[in-house]
């Protein structure tokens, strides 16, 4: 049961423009020049592509500019097509429909802020800069990426005042993750950018026990099945004693069950919660979409369909 | 590693049907009470009335002396009198307080009593647990400093369990074909959803616009979808314009799989769209639209052993966080209760 809902609003491309290597940026008002709806910090939309594709990204105007939304969009050429569709199709004059601003990564009061952007990244971090320097809250900015034409919004960010921090990586290296969770002690952090740099910050909060003051935008769910799975490594069937070796092709799953394991499961693909299975011992490597942040911390659970080891050998309750 | 002789393992469906036993469901609705109401909860015959001090009472229906209807008998001032004959049970303790055939009321028999069991009122319902709880009463953050005026619609009777119930009010993928009538053609794909769980709750932001519906021109909306396990679903709208409105759902298990929805819609004082009358009247008809769809779903519960197959997809998110939660509740009484001990 619920409601009668619309979806989508119909908007021109009213300007773009370069902000860095490969990073275009692309302002969207209603065709019929009505006020936008609101949004927060955080919010993203779908926009829907003339091919049929539709795509997330995350909204980097001013909220307090109702007339128009925002987006920057990174060029990946060997990725899925959707941003090089918005590379090659969206010019000015261009109408398409997108979706209502949907937010999922908001920014929470606190005392002060450390924004730890990489790359395309920066794009939800801007607004939540913006308002937390309005609110007059201390906030600082670390933002990696490649090289020095990589950064996007370098002038608005030089307007922000003088908390900001740009590594560029082939000069300055990777930021240094130990320092920035030390540094960030008693505010709040919120990143967004390559999951490699995203999971480098989370294992250091979760280290220094700060999880919780931790906020992560993922642009796309943890990768399933397109990357290779990993090493191989073992899985000991606590119930029996049967020790199975899990090969760097194979689901824990199939492991399982070619060892004569009769496991339920279902969309075996990280989702629906199905094969849920108890670890007795050993350190997951989680790569479902259903846990929480907690439930993985706590690690005595885990998708045996996709997700794997971080170490040698799990103890399953099979 | 050691093992410690093997134990024997409740199935998931005892463990759901444990943890429902010990989790907080509606049993009549407080504008009711003017008589004493009958109740079934998890095949436990109930009645429930308010006594003359206001107070109200949650007991079984059964009298102890020859099984007489307690829901037919009359209330006293702190306490209920059978409809037979006439034995008063206090309305607190569920002890017999008096016997009018016995002239010496010191001759009552000492055990001779009902069950009394916790009742709260919230939300337009009065809410009972038969067991030690498991979880606290329903209480959202959302309605934090909110002041809802709520309206108890007419309880729907479904047979399925409280899960499924549940699952139909939060599941999105089915309004273009259940509400095609009600909502006209919406769209079939669903976005991906932006589902959040913590515990036993799971909610979700979803904007609603007003579009060409019932409701437009109320203007833009925010809407929490929140549901905790095991049987509580809400849709919280927040409209720009007008303030908050609430339509709740909670399911309660008359058994296993045969729920009576006790349901409700709220507004926020000073709320300046519809009625309550008017919002209830609507939501009737999409909820009316649903049942005869959902009773016919085969099994009337989730399969929590796998005993059917099901195959889920990410429209389903919200739903399959709600089913995580309610997993978290049976470990609750997994690990804090012997189950077949």
């Amino acid at each position: 049961m619920s409601t009668l809902e619309q979806t989508t609003i119909a908007v021109q491309v009213v300007a773009t423009r370069w902000e860095a290597e490969s990073i275009a940026s692309y302002e969207f008002a209603a065709l019929d020049g009505s006020d936008l709806p609101e949004w927060a910090a955080g919010a993203h939309i779908d926009v829907h592509l003339p091919s049929g594709l539709t795509r997330q990204y995350s909204l980097c105007g001013d909220p307090s500019e109702r007339s128009r939304y925002r987006i920057a969009v990174l060029e990946i050429i060997d990725g899925r097509g959707g941003s090089a569709e918005v590379h090659r199709e969206l010019r000015a004059g261009r109408t398409l429909q997108i979706g209502l601003p949907r937010n999922n990564f908001t920014l929470a009061d606190a005392e002060r802020y450390v924004f730890v952007a990489g790359g395309i990244g920066i794009t939800p971090l801007l607004p939540m800069i913006r308002q937390a320097d309005r609110a007059g809250t201390p906030w600082e900015l670390v933002y990696g990426a490649r090289s020095a034409g990589h950064f996007a919004f370098g002038d608005e960010l030089a307007r922000l005042g003088a908390s900001v921090r740009l590594l560029a990586q082939d000069v300055d290296g990777h930021p240094d993750f130990a320092a920035l969770t030390q540094d960030s002690t008693g505010a709040a952090v919120y990143c967004c950018g390559p999951s490699g740099l995203m999971d480098a910050l989370t294992e250091h909060m979760d280290r220094a026990g700060r999880l919780t003051d931790l906020n992560l935008e993922r642009f796309a769910a943890a990768p399933v099945g397109e990357t290779a799975p990993g090493d191989g490594f073992q899985v000991e069937l606590a119930r029996t004693g049967t020790v199975v070796d899990v090969g760097p092709d194979e689901t824990v799953l199939d492991a399982v069950r070619a060892a004569g394991v009769d496991h339920p499961s279902s969309c075996e693909m990280g989702f629906c919660g199905t094969c849920e299975t108890k670890v007795l011992a050993g350190e997951v490597d989680h790569r479902d979409d259903l846990l929480t942040d907690d439930e993985r911390a706590q690690g005595n659970c885990m998708m045996i369909c996709v997700s794997r080891a971080k170490c040698s050998r799990l103890v399953l309750d099979l | 590693m050691t093992l410690i002789a093997e134990p024997v393992i409740a199935t998931k469906r005892e463990l759901a049907e444990a943890a429902m036993r010990r989790s907080w469901f509606p049993v009549a609705r407080i504008c009711d009470l003017d008589t004493p109401q009958t109740a079934t909860l998890l095949g436990v015959n109930l009645v429930v009335y308010r006594d003359g001090e206001g107070r109200v009472a949650v007991q079984s229906r059964r009298c102890p002396h020859r099984g007489g209807d307690l829901a037919m008998g009359e209330v006293h001032k702190n306490s209920i009198g059978c409809p037979y004959h006439g034995w008063e049970f206090s309305s607190s303790t569920g002890a017999c307080s008096r016997i009018p055939s016995l002239a010496d009321q010191s001759k009552i028999p000492p055990r001779a009593g009902i069950a009394s069991y916790p009742a709260v009122e919230k939300y337009g319902h009065v809410w009972t647990v038969l067991e030690d709880p498991i979880r606290d009463m329903y209480d959202l953050p959302e309605w934090e400093g909110v002041e809802l005026e709520w309206l108890a619609a007419e309880p729907l009777d479904s047979p399925v369990g409280v899960a499924v119930s549940i699952e139909n009010f939060r599941d999105v993928a089915h309004f273009p074909f259940v509400h095609k009538v009600s909502m006209g053609p919406t769209p079939e794909v669903v976005e991906p959803l932006h589902v959040q769980r913590d515990g036993l709750d799971v909610w979700m932001d979803r904007p609603l616009d007003a579009g060409s519906g019932e409701w437009a021109g109320d203007g833009n909306c925010m809407m929490r979808y929140h549901c905790a396990a095991p049987g509580f679903a809400s849709i919280t709208y927040h409209y720009e314009k007008l303030g908050r409105r609430v339509v709740a759902g909670f399911p309660s298990p008359i058994d296993y799989e045969h729920v009576l929805i006790f349901w409700g819609v709220a507004n926020e004082v000073g709320f300046q769209g519809a009625s309550l009358e008017e919002n209830l009247r609507i939501e009737e008809i999409v909820y009316r639209e649903d049942l005869p769809v959902v009773e016919m779903v085969e099994p009337k519960e989730i399969p929590w052993d796998a005993e059917v197959q099901e195959f889920s997809v990410p429209a389903d998110m919200f739903t399959l966080n709600y089913r995580r939660s309610f997993v978290e509740l049976m470990n609750r009484v997994k690990d804090g209760v012997r189950v077949h001990a």
